[in-house]
């Protein structure tokens, strides 16, 4: 299970997003938002989720961090240094300290490029060993990630989607990065085998002790693995929180996703709370809360204008109108049934 | 046996050369008005399961034995024409990805009223009324608007609705959903999940809908039959199969399920 005794703030900061904003421009000049005004911070050692549907700008948030996107307005420091705006050389030591995993894992190697090459290319690209104990290093590699030698020599395509995932993760290491970038990595997979994935991702986690940016549109998943997570809508961050307390989350949309989650060990004749719409298009934005549409609490100040985020408490930031008197008493409507009194705990808010 | 409305006996079913097969000798019923679940890994033969019902095997893929008998009629041995009759009629269909299915290049309308007029001997006008009536049903928004739209203009999760109406149309006795949510995003999946239960008991149709996701096994099912690598490991009640699990298989998938915590 989750270790949420992981004090962050004793552990050093390594990443830093400040009111960071991606704008596309479509064929037709239209503006497209993606990300509106995220903030977030990442310590080493801890894992931060961004969870969110489609088309809520997670990815493009996490293609940004790594600078493949560049980013509109705001900045993104990493390791104490400003990395928004990067030469070509510059960028390349970054990447080193910041790895990428994806969905799709078979799309990550050459179906020519035997196990062994495709472990082996980072090592000798970044200099960081010699031809000659390169298979060596990538041999130890594999082992860390509970495969062996013996797959040095086979092609992708032999390999199960799980074990090439776990194959990516052992290359995304060989360069000791200080940041892991897994962008819906363990989607794809069967349960059993992204059971697998995660309880290795969360050994790495602690004896490297590196930090993960977890982007996951499943919110069980997120809250065995995260410490913190991060909730997003419509390119805004709705909702940041650590993942033990997610019971208490008060933004109706974060209430909303919990809802929509099936329990396996539910009761079946517990009606299921469905928030009806759907998202609007990033292309006409409007100037309220981008929730507002599809909120059930809506208030005509949120058709107004944009709720700017609020503390209410240790590590809960929360982008809502409410009210400190609705976060408090009047959590019937949101609630799951069998957490109301869980979720009244919230004392230590700050005026809103 | 009449409470059956399907029931398969010692289903094997076999892909060209392959050495396993991909079913083997499977047998269960689906009693009539309930919903069976099929759970499993990818490549566990679930989907090709179901898509036997109607012999919609990819290619070089066939039923080597046993027998499908849907009311009195045995569904793998009949001729491919004769279960054709039943498909859309007495048997309908949808599947992971309605956008798939549905013609890119012509409105929702024609698409719905050119399927109804393959059953039902109706005028356009009819068949058109017939459609929205339906989406009105279904709880769906602004149904004229649906029917003018093309298929590009719709959302996954209203695509995947309209779909659901149309299977619905005319009342099949069963209703065969391939992963018909694993597409959308949760908020949508709920809306999806929550209008295939509503389907029962406003239609009394019988569903076997296959999936990955227990905990949706668990919402929506009546029956669950677990699959794994071409064999049936569990067939059961809801209740037994998730509170009681015989099978180890079982056991490791809900545990491998991951479960929010409040």
């Amino acid at each position: 299970m989750m270790k949420s005794e992981n004090q962050p703030s004793s552990s050093p900061l390594i990443l830093e997003l400040d009111h960071v904003q991606k704008d596309f421009s479509t064929e037709k000049k239209e503006k497209l938002r993606a990300v509106y005004d995220v903030s977030l911070k990442l310590y080493a050692g801890e894992c931060l989720a961004i969870v969110g549907e489609s088309g809520c700008g997670k990815t493009t948030l996490a293609r940004m961090i790594a600078g493949i996107e560049p980013v509109t307005r705001g900045s993104i420091r990493f390791q104490g240094k400003d990395i928004t705006h990067l030469s070509k050389q510059e960028r390349r030591e970054v990447r080193q300290q910041m790895q990428l995993v994806f969905q799709n894992p078979a799309s990550a190697f050459s179906p020519r490029m035997k196990i062994g090459q495709f472990m082996k290319e980072p090592l000798l690209n970044y200099h960081l060993t010699d031809r000659k104990h390169a298979h060596q290093e990538a041999v130890r590699l594999l082992e860390k990630v509970e495969l062996d030698g013996s797959y040095m020599d086979q092609f992708p395509h032999q390999l199960s989607g799980g074990q090439l995932q776990r194959v990516v993760i052992a290359r995304a290491l060989a360069v000791h990065p200080a940041l892991l970038i897994c962008d819906e990595a363990t989607s794809a997979l069967d349960v059993s085998i992204q059971a697998q994935i995660l309880r290795l991702l969360k050994k790495i986690q602690e004896e490297e002790h590196i930090g993960i940016l977890f982007i996951c549109h499943d919110l069980a998943l997120v809250q065995q693995f995260a410490q913190r997570m991060a909730v997003m809508y419509l390119g805004s961050i709705m909702e940041e929180m650590e993942s033990r307390l997610l019971s208490q989350a008060v933004h109706p949309y974060t209430c909303a996703l919990l809802h929509s989650v099936f329990s396996v060990h539910g009761s079946r004749e517990k009606e299921i709370q469905v928030l009806e719409g759907e998202p609007p298009s990033p292309l006409k934005l409007h100037k309220g809360c981008p929730f507002a549409g599809r909120c059930p609490e809506q208030k005509p100040v949120c058709a107004e204008r944009k709720p700017e985020p609020v503390s209410i408490g240790e590590n809960h930031m929360v982008r809502c109108f409410m009210e400190r008197k609705t976060i408090l008493a009047d959590k019937k409507p949101t609630a799951l049934p069998h957490q109301k009194a869980a979720s009244c705990n919230n004392k230590e808010y700050l005026p809103l | 046996m009449s409470e059956a409305v399907i029931e398969f006996q010692d289903i094997s079913i076999q892909y060209g050369n392959q050495e396993r097969p991909a079913a083997e000798h499977i047998s269960f019923l689906v009693p009539r008005h309930s919903i069976l679940v099929i759970v499993g890994e990818s490549g566990s033969g679930k989907s090709t399961l179901l898509r036997s019902v109607i012999r919609l095997l990819p290619d070089g893929g066939q039923i080597t034995e046993g027998r499908i008998l849907f009311d009195g009629i045995d569904l793998a041995a009949v001729d491919v024409r004769q279960v054709r009759k039943l498909c859309g009629s007495r048997i309908s269909t949808i599947f992971q990805d309605a956008g798939l299915y549905l013609d890119s290049r012509r409105t929702i309308g024609y698409q719905y009223v050119e399927g109804i007029r393959c059953h039902k001997k109706v005028s356009r006008g009819e068949a058109k009324q017939m459609a929205q009536a339906m989406l009105e049903k279904l709880c769906l928004p602004s149904p004229e608007h649906i029917m003018a739209s093309y298929p590009f203009e719709l959302s996954g999760g209203m695509k995947q609705r309209t779909a659901i109406a149309m299977a619905m149309t005319m009342a099949p006795e069963l209703l065969l959903a391939d992963e018909p949510t694993s597409a959308l995003d949760v908020t949508i999946q709920a809306q999806v999940a929550r209008q295939m239960k509503e389907l029962r008991e406003q239609f009394g149709t019988s569903i076997i809908l296959v999936t990955h996701n227990m905990g949706l096994a668990s919402y929506l099912a009546d029956h669950i039959a677990v699959m794994r690598k071409g064999k049936l490991m569990e067939w059961g009640t809801r209740d037994q199969v998730i509170h009681q699990p015989r099978s180890w298989y079982t056991r490791m998938l809900l545990d491998a399920a991951p479960e929010l915590k409040l």
